[in-house]
């Protein structure tokens, strides 16, 4: 099957705005846009994107992709396109680019900081977790950080997306010496957490489901 | 002169995975100042991918009772075909469980014991004990006499790696990602740091350092099919048998894991096996009782890999597309058990295959996975050849592992090493005194500066580095995989020679200005290739199958020639790497019977007869 990709392409040196770039390239069932994208880079090795594990893990190929941020790697072709279709590939957006489809990640980075981004461990803890408190962590702790919550909705709080999924994993965690406190930074009631919820359930490329916190 | 930034720091590590970043912070909790070099945000390193569990033998869940260092300790050296230092094993095992439980104290959400009564996916009937309630759990692994594989359900190295970089955030320790070491700086005697490019601007920087790390991890995209990051390409190793003076260790030996899943290659862990699953041909029968009556699927990956592919060889494969494989039944697990436990595979088969391991068989084949081998090391992490280099992890050969690791074992050993020789690490740069010779470095960067040059305008020639990429990835495929014999790795030798002389005339098609990935790719190549031949010219000299090195013309172990490690040294000029050996140490485990396997017990002269 063929299809026609269609790739932001930007040189901070030459161009002063995105412009679109189209490869024809040859697919099958069964590939993602990540599959595709390396035959676009095949064709010319100019082009700048980011990846690394394939595997869904790693989070550094979100992108633009058609209609929403998905993770190029686990997002199917065959999902978004038939045969002889188009795919339209842009930077992440609400990042700065940096070129093509390589966005500046730092202020993300930094936004954990945010929060306090590690275990403050009670003194003395015994190292006993309850099975039920070890899997309310699970679930915010599956975060690759790959961005595509920041780019897409809003937190309704203090704290950008990314961070805040952080700060609910650490204030679930009963090792944590802050616990629920933590939630006073997001500035969120429970209708807005609530809101937020629903929202990152619908485009989390991991699918996180935030456990229940107290907020007070 | 060349125009560069210079870094000072006392400590640079190379590579921020799990290894790297636990040296770092035991370095920096010594008082040191630490700079890590990364290709990626820590947090995109390849550790991530890492999902069954890092074995330590805790003994809290019920299968795992009595477990001691010594069990794991015999476990290791089994699996390792006797190929490991035993001294290394020794302290390793005695090291993990200290290694999990700090990782629990820094955040990691380890999966925990739950009490009462369960029944195993064979029968049997289980119980976990209250008193155990809330300790770190563990599962079944291949190659263990106890379950003892601690975990995160299946991604597990994703929380150790989380957890690992909010230390060094909170530690403030300096990490300048994206940034690609591409040659040490060194007289012959002493390390001095390394000369770096900046991936986002091409700029050249040298770090001069009291001691440098490697911490890069494995070569696995030498191979076509690799279960492993695109970024994985053995650059520390290179770096290090670069130098002319540092070896590495037993390159031959590489594991092929049995569940890379057709044709993405993504892993599939052996916490699949670990939690029942069985491995099923083509007529939907579960060979591998046949095979391995005791261990089933759960003997050590180098023995499954082959089982798999001599049931392949027999007719009993899959046909597909993408060539013959068999099929990883879970279906039996149950949808909760999969949903939870095993949910990282269960969204790479939905995701990545568009099948429901629910309900659906998922297609695998015996996978490139991990290197054994790697820049060999003593004890402490201190690089043979040139004083103030270590490594750490995947990239050194330390030696845990000898021909085969046991799944669960290189994350242990990245967190366990990691705090081990980084305390090495510590001790070594507070007793060093920074003194460099700036011309040393002035000349270091300038190489790398012609280097550049050369290949941008294409001075040496107009080859193409996809093209010799591609070619180097299909030899060491087709002639170098898990089962080998003299003439196909001879070929390989010749074939990599000849690829490895037009890599010296690589001329590129892109600018090569500022972030150009195909510059990368070209200066990292003819290192690449070097890595290329110590395997396959290591594993054609090795006249005796060991582990995963398994020769159909030598297919026995042979203690009396080959209980030994290989050197690889690579001469100023030379096209092919130079061979030597030193004993493997063994302390307490004298060569023996694995217990499965192809009989492993001792015989002259490796000969088949």
């Amino acid at each position: 099957m063929r299809l026609t990709l269609r790739v932001a392409r930007y040189d901070p040196g030459a161009d002063v705005d995105i412009r679109m770039q189209k490869y024809l390239v040859e697919w099958e069932r069964q590939e993602t846009v990540l599959d595709v994208l390396f035959k676009a880079w095949q064709q010319d090795p100019t082009l700048a994107f980011r990846r690394s594990c394939r595997s869904g893990i790693c989070g550094s190929c979100a992108m633009f992709i058609q209609d929403g941020p998905r993770l190029a790697c686990q997002t199917l072709v065959g999902d978004l396109a038939g045969d002889g279709g188009e795919l339209t590939l842009r930077p992440l957006p609400g990042f700065r680019p940096l070129k093509d489809l390589v966005v500046d990640l730092d202020p993300f980075f930094d936004a954990l900081k945010q929060v306090i981004p590690w275990v403050l461990t009670v003194p003395g803890h015994d190292g006993r977790v309850a099975p039920e408190d070890s899997r309310r962590i699970e679930g915010p702790a599956t975060c690759i950080l790959c961005g595509i919550c920041d780019a897409g909705i809003d937190s309704g709080g203090n704290v950008r997306p990314a961070a805040l999924v952080k700060n609910v994993r650490l204030a679930v965690d009963p090792r944590d010496a802050l616990g629920a406190q933590r939630m006073k930074v997001t500035g969120l009631t429970e209708e807005g957490l609530q809101t937020f919820r629903q929202l990152l359930a619908r485009i989390c490329p991991k699918g996180i489901e935030l456990p229940a916190v107290a907020l007070e | 002169m060349s125009r560069y930034q210079t870094h000072i720091t006392d400590v640079l590590v190379i590579g921020a995975g799990l290894a790297g970043e636990r040296v770092a912070i035991e370095a920096a909790t010594h008082g040191l100042d630490v700079t890590i070099l990364s290709l990626v945000p820590p947090r995109r390193s390849h550790s991530t991918a890492a999902q069954g569990g890092m074995q330590a033998s805790l003994g809290n869940c019920a299968m795992g009772e009595g477990d001691n260092p010594d069990i794991h300790f015999a476990d290791t050296v089994k699996g390792s075909d006797w190929g490991c230092d035993q001294d290394v094993a020794r302290l390793f095992v005695e090291t993990a469980p200290i290694a999990v439980r700090e990782m629990a104290v820094w955040g990691v959400p380890w999966s925990r014991v739950v009490a009462g009564k369960r029944t195993l996916p064979d029968g049997r009937v289980i119980e976990e004990k209250k008193e155990k309630e809330g300790l770190i759990t563990a599962r079944d692994f291949g190659g263990t006499a106890k379950w003892r594989t601690c975990y995160t359900a299946d991604g597990t190295g994703h929380t150790l790696q989380y957890t690992m970089d909010s230390i060094v955030i909170k530690m403030g320790i300096t990490v300048h990602d994206r940034t690609e070491a591409i040659s040490l700086i060194h007289d012959g005697e002493r390390c001095f740091g390394t000369v770096a490019r900046c991936l986002r601007t091409g700029e050249l920087r040298a770090y001069i350092a009291k001691s440098t790390v490697i911490c890069t991890g494995g070569y696995g995209r030498l191979y076509s099919a690799s279960t492993n990051a695109v970024i994985n390409e053995g650059s520390g190793m290179f770096l290090a048998l670069d130098t002319g003076v540092v070896p590495l260790g037993n390159m031959e030996a590489v594991q092929f894991h049995p569940t890379g899943m057709v044709p993405v290659w993504i892993l599939i862990t052996e916490g699949a096996r670990g939690d029942g699953g069985y491995l099923l041909d083509k007529n939907l029968h579960r060979f591998m009782p046949d095979y391995e009556p005791k261990k089933k699927e759960l003997a050590s990956r180098d023995v499954v890999s082959r089982r798999m592919t001599e049931h392949i060889r027999k007719g009993y494969g899959v046909e597909s597309p993408y060539g013959p494989h068999l099929w990883l039944d879970i279906r039996h697990l149950g949808a909760k058990h999969i949903n939870t436990n095993l949910r990282e595979i269960a969204n790479i088969c939905r995701n990545f295959a568009g099948i429901d391991p629910v309900k659906d068989l998922i297609p695998v084949r015996p996978t490139q996975h991990y290197s054994m081998g790697g820049v060999r090391t003593n004890i402490d992490g201190a690089a043979y050849g040139l004083k103030g280099l270590f490594a750490a992890g995947e990239a050194a050969c330390w030696d845990l592992h000898g021909f085969n690791r046991l799944g669960g074992n290189s994350l242990a050993e990245t967190v366990t090493a990691g705090r081990i020789i980084g305390k090495k690490v510590a001790e070594y740069t507070l007793g060093a005194s920074l003194t460099f010779n700036p011309e040393l470095v002035e000349d270091a960067v300038k190489k790398q500066e012609n280097r550049i040059k050369g290949l941008i305008n294409g001075w040496h020639g107009k080859e193409n580095v996809y093209e010799l990429r591609n070619l180097m990835q299909q030899n060491l495929m087709d002639y170098v995989g898990i089962f080998r014999n003299g003439k196909d790795l001879q070929k390989a030798v010749s074939n990599l020679q000849e690829l490895y002389h037009r890599s010296h005339k690589i001329g590129l098609r892109s600018s090569g200005v500022g972030a150009n990935p195909e510059l990368a790719q070209a200066l990292r190549l003819p290192g690449m290739i070097r890595l290329a031949l110590c395997i396959s010219y290591g594993a054609l000299v090795r006249t005796e199958s060991r582990g995963s090195h398994f020769r159909e013309d030598y297919p026995k172990r042979d203690d009396v020639n080959w209980l030994k490690r290989t050197l690889a040294y690579w001469p100023e000029g030379a096209d092919l790497p130079e061979l030597k050996y030193e004993p493997v140490k063994i302390t307490e485990l004298p060569p023996g019977d694995r217990g499965y396997g192809e009989s492993s017990a001792g015989s002259e002269g490796g000969k088949n007869g």
